[in-house]
């Protein structure tokens, strides 16, 4: 007996099994073949067909679909060809209607109809509800079409019995039906999970499905639980009357071979001119490159890149590299900023083709990381380009390729704690604030681990859940841990064909009118299509917008892919710390670790990225690295010939080509037997076959004439190291990146600063912590002004560069700006400016909450009016126009908002009662609520009297004090963060940001367990601690009392310590100044 | 007509778990054919069992609905038809 008709959880939220349970459900009970039929897709058949292939039960791949006109059928795909009809029926189904509306008409049933098995699906579908509703002729008539279609032999009839009333009659009556059509019956039982205890799971699920309640009831949830993977056995006995629609199952199977083919690599061609082959065109590329960026060639170069192009040939790869450099080439060609990242760094080639930014030579990288000739694995090249600009390259290789070979591949959305508990305790009736409160408290983790994470957190652990509600509520979460949610389009992942992208691979609609493939991007590998990352990366948007602005003020056309890695500003700055805006060095630990390492060379920086990462800072590699560093450890090596692989590293393994490399020295591996012996090593094995790789690795090490114990010490601390070891590939290219940003900041403040603003949001920090680092780098920042602020952040220096350059915050800050209305305000003044409050009125088109954001945070201070007059005028004006609904014409555009306005209204605004100017306070929080940063000041400034009195220092006063001395600090919570650690206790990372800096705090668990709902409920905190200074620039407070920053600390006006001017800071957090009414 | 009951019987079962027989009001009632079997499962988060439910003709031509509680593993007559 087979089941043929099998839901996975891939049917969203209404199947209760992952594939894997349903195979290995089926095997235990005795099935050698198994179907998977979800709703409307193959979601899940590649990973099924894999696995149960792989545990020795034949998979069947169908779907359960959605018929025009109503009811569903289930179809089962004989060979490839019945599974390339089964694509292109979804595929036409899901596009042709709207999302989530997926329907197959007849016609296309018809046009795709070969090599496929039709069943008439479970009660519902169109023939069994007839029947039901006794109408038998017109079930006839019914069946009839799908005969014409599919042909007698494979249409059948479908019997369920799931025990429930009303069963037995209908299925009598199919049978009938049956056998009066000369039609098959068979046996299934719609199976929606694999055992019976998951029932509970599929009928919350189908709660959260159907947006109901446990207790509201709805007609799609089962009535009981029957939808089990049934033993053969349970199903006979079920279906004693009807044994022929037992056998059927098996006949049906019988019938059903399909070889998906995976392990066979279907790449795009690539057309070349006669007389070339791609090989020989990409030889050809390549060795212009090198010859441009290794002049004059040297044997080296020259010999990597004849074994690297040797392997590509004999792997069959080459086309897929033209591929790769033609979307560069493009991108390059069209001022699209790109930069190849992961391992593709590694290869000589991809630098050639210019993929990638960083010399493998002079980094040592390994190209047998990225393509090992020994183990024939798709290469995954990924690639950032400019986020702004990212669409243009999309757009180029559907162009390119053609519609019908191109698509965007899905990322399946899976639950997480978050998402889980929201949408299970809403099953459950929770009360909203209650869900709210547990959701928000829990940090993103996986939903298996919201019981282990909820009971170390004080903030759930004092909430008033009632412990009974909240064990089920963690129970069904853990159970459906993983489960896929919905689909939703990749960041960056295209996929190209040869052929018709519909031959292999289900297409859908996502979300904003994308078409994404049915397949995540480990199916589309696995079917052997080419996949590539486009990513978009603003960090390369900001760099990108920062040179223009240097050419316009420097009068520099700086070339930043060619700028010296040894610019001492840049490391200056680096040792410095205050690297707020560059790419992957921001962060409070990163900024902590550059403390640390104090890096004087570009080694230092791809170092300074692998280190901070969850493996090594598990590992407690940090600390032995820094103290070797520094000189305070000695540099030892596992073996005397390794010194030359861990130099660099001070003797510590970092990098997984140093795993490589050390495995060659050692143990006599060729690269590429080493890198299968580096990847052995990082997943998990059985004892078993550790042993293995440990016997092979010694005896090549007992060959090369290296002492058993030296062997086993390596092959330990290799073993360690290759679990969290970071591909410097990678890291390189990143640190090319980070350079670039530091060398922008360091040189260019004011324009790089400028360029991250108009590209927000991105990195660790909103808006406002960098206008506060800007100032503090002594930027002046400017107000948005209406003939001065431009869509984007821009720089403005005075004429006689008297004053220090100062950052215009843009239009596009203020709230509720549309893109029209920038381009309605700039467009009008580009041939005369704005010369009065009326003149804007009369010469834009901008709807009124708009204009009176702009009054609020002074965009017309410029023309000497307060802003409260104007906001009256404003009021004046608009209520002599025509309503908003009567001043917009037939083709609805919006007219000028006040056309009869003349540009001297406002010439005299003294006959306007006065109104009282804002205050400072007020006019801050009008600057937050409205464009969630300020010109003016940071809102500590106002707190700071009162928290002088109170022993608060500012953060600027911290380098000067003493290490260990007992501090108070006061701020706005900037970052906070609940990393991984070792031992899984858990350290929260607090960062708080005052008028003069940032501090990072330490709350280790103790105190965070009392002071745990202090920290994540208050947006601004005084935290007492013990100060720590680690290294030259390494300071941090380990807090030992948290308490909130409440209003009571404020003062009505700011600090006299210091002229108010001098004091001016611009950041906190916009909730805080909104919650607290600075 | 039916009449919905809820008392409590005992039963004999036949090898698949089918009743064969059962004792109500002093009596006992052959049964001939079981026409209907189905399975519900109550408000489960509330703390209700799955029953099943047959529907039977007895020897003396009687149709009665039995249920089975799962939890407590007791035989009620659920209700009977005239």
């Amino acid at each position: 007996m087979v089941h043929l008709h099998v839901h996975s959880n891939y049917s969203f939220l209404d199947g209760g099994s992952d594939v894997r349970s349903l195979v290995d459900r089926a095997k235990a009970v005795g099935c050698d073949s198994l179907a998977l039929t979800d709703h409307n897709g193959l979601y899940g058949a590649v990973r099924f067909y894999k696995y149960a292939k792989k545990i020795g039960v034949k998979p069947i791949i169908g779907v359960e679909i959605e018929i025009e006109g109503g009811g569903h059928v289930v179809l089962l795909a004989k060979d490839i060809t019945g599974y390339s009809n089964l694509c292109r029926i979804i595929t036409r189904s899901q596009l042709s209607h709207e999302k989530g509306q997926a329907r197959a008409s007849f016609d296309i049933l018809n046009r795709h109809r070969e090599q496929l098995f039709c069943l008439s699906g479970c009660p519902k579908g169109e023939v069994p509800s007839l029947v039901a509703q006794g109408r038998v002729d017109d079930a006839k008539a019914a069946a009839g079409r799908y005969i014409e279609i599919f042909g007698r032999e494979n249409y059948l009839i479908e019997l369920q019995n799931h025990m429930l009333p009303g069963t037995s009659l209908l299925n009598a009556s199919l049978a009938l039906l049956a056998d009066e059509l000369s039609l098959r019956i068979v046996a299934t039982n719609n199976v929606h999970y694999a055992e019976k205890s998951d029932f509970k799971v599929q009928d919350i699920l189908s709660c959260v499905r159907t947006i109901t309640t446990l207790d509201d009831g709805h007609p799609s949830r089962k009535q009981n639980a029957e939808y089990y993977l049934k033993t053969p056995r349970a199903m006979a006995n079920i279906f004693t009357r009807y044994s022929n629609a037992i056998a059927t199952t098996d006949w049906v199977a019988g019938q059903c071979n399909l070889d998906l083919g995976l392990g066979t690599y279907r790449f795009p061609g690539f057309p070349v001119q006669d007389g070339e082959t791609p090989y020989s065109y990409l030889c050809k590329l390549c060795f212009e490159g090198l010859t441009k960026l290794y002049y004059p060639l040297t044997p080296k170069a020259t010999k990597r890149l004849q074994h690297e192009l040797s392997v590509i040939h004999d792997l069959g790869f080459a086309e897929y590299f033209l591929a790769v450099w033609d979307i560069v080439k493009y991108a390059r060609e069209h001022g699209v900023r790109c930069s190849g990242r992961g391992s593709a760094a590694d290869s000589i080639v991809a630098y050639c083709l210019g993929i990638t930014i960083v010399d493998p030579l002079e980094h040592d990288l390994l190209f047998e990381r990225f393509l090992n000739p020994e183990r024939r694995g798709m290469p995954d090249i990924d690639i950032d380009f400019d986020a702004n600009r990212r669409d243009e390259v999309i757009n180029y290789i559907y162009n390119r390729y053609g519609e019908d070979k191109v698509a965007m591949v899905c990322t399946v959305s899976t639950l997480c704690a978050r998402s889980a508990v929201r949408d299970i305790g809403k099953a459950m009736d929770f009360p909203p604030a209650e869900l709210d409160q547990l959701a928000r408290a829990l940090p993103h983790t996986h939903a298996d681990k919201i019981r282990e994470v909820a009971e170390k957190l004080p903030e759930i652990r004092d909430s008033h859940i009632p412990i009974w509600k909240l064990e089920t509520l963690l129970d069904v979460c853990e159970k459906i841990d993983g489960f896929p949610r919905h689909l939703s389009v990749h960041l960056g992942g295209v996929v190209i064909s040869r052929g018709l992208l519909t031959d292999l691979v289900p297409l859908e609609w996502a979300t904003k009118g994308v078409i994404v493939s049915q397949f995540d991007k480990d199916d589309i590998e696995e079917l052997g299509l080419v996949k590539m990352d486009i990513l978009g990366l603003r960090n390369l948007s900001a760099i990108e917008d920062a040179l223009p602005l240097i050419k316009k003020h420097h009068g520099v056309d700086l070339d930043i892919d060619n700028i010296p890695e040894c610019d001492t500003k840049v490391y200056e700055m680096l040792c410095s710390t205050k690297t707020i805006g560059l790419f992957q060095v921001e962060s409070p630990g990163m900024r902590g670790l550059l403390g640390r390492l104090q890096p004087e060379r570009f080694e230092d920086i791809i170092a300074q990225i692998s280190l901070f990462r969850p493996g090594p800072m598990q590992a407690d590699m940090i600390n032995p690295f820094i103290a070797r560093r520094h000189g305070e450890e000695p540099v030892t090596y596992l073996h005397p010939g390794l010194e030359p692989v861990l130099k660099n590293t001070y003797g510590i393994v970092l990098f997984q080509e140093q795993v490589i490399q050390a495995a060659t020295v050692v143990a006599g591996f060729t690269y590429g037997q080493a890198d299968s012996f580096r990847r052995a090593m990082t997943t998990d094995r059985s004892q078993d076959e550790m042993e293995k790789i440990k016997v092979s690795f010694m005896e090549g090490a007992r060959q090369n004439g290296v002492t058993q114990s030296a062997a086993e010490e390596v092959f330990t601390r290799l073993r360690a190291f290759a679990a969290y070891g970071f591909c410097k590939a990678h890291a390189a290219s990143f640190a090319k990146i980070a350079y670039q940003t530091a060398y922008l900041k360091a040189h260019y403040p004011a324009e790089f600063l400028a360029g991250i603003l108009s590209n927000e949001p991105m990195g660790f920090y909103p808006p406002n912590v960098i206008i506060e680092d800007a100032r503090r780098l002594g930027i002046r920042i400017l107000g948005v002004d209406v003939n001065l602020s431009g869509k984007r952040f821009t720089v403005e220096y005075d004429e006689d560069s008297r004053l220090s350059p100062g950052i215009r915050i843009a239009l596009s800050q203020i709230k509720g700006m549309s893109e029209a209305a920038m381009e309605s305000i700039t467009s009008a003044r580009k041939d005369r400016v704005y010369s009065s409050f009326a003149d804007f009125c009369a010469r834009t088109k901008v709807d009124r909450p708009i204009i009176e954001n702009l009054i609020r945070v002074g965009v017309f201070d410029c023309f000497g009016h307060d802003r409260g007059k104007l906001a009256w005028l404003l009021g004046e004006i608009s209520s002599r126009q025509p309503k908003r609904s009567a001043i917009r014409n037939q083709q609805s555009e919006i007219e000028t908002l006040f056309d009869s306005v003349t540009p001297d209204a406002d010439e005299d605004l003294s006959y306007l009662p006065d109104v009282q100017e804002l205050s400072p306070h007020e006019r801050l929080q009008a600057d937050y609520e409205i464009m969630g940063l300020s010109p003016m000041c940071h809102p500590l400034v106002f707190y700071r009297e009162k928290l002088e009195t109170r022993g608060v220092v500012e953060t600027s006063r911290l380098e000067s004090l003493q290490d260990k001395t007992i501090v108070r600090v006061a701020g706005v919570v900037v970052i906070c963060m609940r990393p991984p650690t070792k031992s899984g206790a858990v350290v929260v990372f607090v960062t708080l940001e005052d008028e003069e800096g940032l501090v990072d705090t330490v709350v280790f668990p103790k105190v965070y367990d009392k002071f745990g709902s202090v920290i994540f409920n208050n947006p601004a905190l005084i935290i007492e601690g013990k100060l720590q200074k680690m290294g030259k620039r390494g300071i941090s407070v380990i807090a030992s009392r948290i308490y909130p920053l409440g209003p009571e600390y404020r003062s009505e006006s700011p600090g006299e310590r210091r002229p108010f001017k001098e004091r001016v800071r611009s950041a906190g957090q916009r909730s805080w100044v909104k919650s607290h009414g600075v | 007509m039916s009449k919905h009951v809820s008392q409590s019987i005992t039963v004999t079962l036949n090898n698949r778990n089918h009743p064969l027989a059962f004792e109500w009001r002093g009596r006992v009632h052959r049964v001939t054919e079981v026409q209907e079997c189905w399975r519900l499962v109550g408000a489960w988060w509330d703390g209700e069992s799955e029953n099943t439910f047959f529907r039977v003709r007895t020897d003396k031509n009687g149709i009665y609905e039995l249920k089975f509680d799962h939890s407590r593993e007791a035989w009620q007559v659920f209700r009977t038809e005239d």
